[in-house]
């Protein structure tokens, strides 16, 4: 399936994630729509991850979007 | 204070998609904003990951449990059942995101190199029980953990030269020596396909059949007189 990729919509340090779990992992990124854009596990019994566009606190945040994409399946 | 990282997911008693889109999930990430919140949903259900600061476990459990459904009720998405809760410190955390998610593997190249073997003897030693089986086993891709080939190589009781050849019980010795024989006869001179193999000396009892060397020592005998001729 298709996928987007990740730009100045999400800061850079969730973009250098995505972008490995699109190139490497076979996940797709979609960032269509009004919504938040939204990570989807190459697993699909994986729920979709949904990526705030402006975290309110970068270091916590981060860290808790990295423990969710690891239970996804991801390798980060 | 403490800082904790409490997770929280539901699941859909009724089954569903996962990756089939789940309203109200953007609305409850922003309620969520100030608990540096990321959040997963579909169909099948939807999870929260939030980090609270307590001085104890169970009140920053309390809190974070109250926070997440009350948000969620309010975010709109469906009263599901709490499958899986769980909190860690902040710094247990940060430990297990620490923790590489593939070990350290190594391929059958670098196997050659860090045991000193060749290809072929890599070969061999993957029929030995003791030897590790790869993590990864796909055409073209063959990768074992570092640890399980360190292990093994710990405990491998390497014997130069060629293995010692086992030794027979008499079953199995009777038969070779049977064998031995029958080669030795069928070399007595030219044959043709066809020609009756000459079974002299082979006794159906096999305990009392001629020994190998002595079958040996008839060959022996008979390129002597040969090579005498000459």
């Amino acid at each position: 399936m298709d996928t987007d990729r990740p730009g100045r919509e999400i800061p850079k340090e969730y973009r250098e994630v995505v972008i490995d779990l699109i190139d490497d992992q076979g996940w797709r990124y979609s960032n269509r729509g009004k919504g938040y854009p939204k990570l989807y596990p190459a697993d699909k019994n994986m729920a979709i991850i949904t990526i705030a566009r402006t975290p309110s606190d970068s270091a916590r945040g981060f860290k808790n979007f990295v423990g969710t994409v690891r239970r996804a399946g991801g390798k980060v | 204070m403490t800082g904790y990282t409490v997770h929280l997911a539901t699941r859909n008693p009724a089954g569903g998609e996962a990756q089939a889109e789940l309203p109200g999930l953007d609305n409850f990430l922003d309620l969520l904003a100030e608990y540096s919140a990321a959040v997963a949903g579909g169909q099948a259900g939807w999870a929260a990951t939030i980090s609270v600061d307590s001085d104890d476990p169970r009140d920053a459990l309390d809190r974070a449990h109250s926070v997440v459904l009350g948000y969620a009720e309010k975010a709109g998405l469906p009263h599901w059942p709490l499958v899986h809760v769980e909190i860690l410190t902040d710094d247990e955390a940060d430990r297990e995101l620490a923790t590489p998610t593939l070990p350290d593997l190594v391929s059958g190249p670098e196997i050659v190199d860090l045991l000193g073997i060749s290809r072929q003897r890599l070969h061999q030693l993957r029929d030995n029980p003791r030897f590790p089986e790869p993590l990864i086993d796909r055409p073209g891709a063959t990768m074992w953990a570092r640890a399980a080939i360190d292990n093994f190589a710990a405990a491998w009781e390497r014997r130069p030269g060629r293995p010692r050849r086992r030794k027979l019980d008499p079953a199995e010795q009777a038969f070779e020596d049977q064998a031995d024989v029958v080669v030795a006869s069928s070399l007595r001179g030219p044959r043709r396909l066809g020609d009756p193999v000459d079974l002299t000396g082979v006794d159906p009892d096999a305990s009392t059949a001629p020994t190998g060397q002595a079958a040996a020592d008839e060959v022996q005998g008979k390129s002597s007189r040969t090579s005498g001729k000459r």
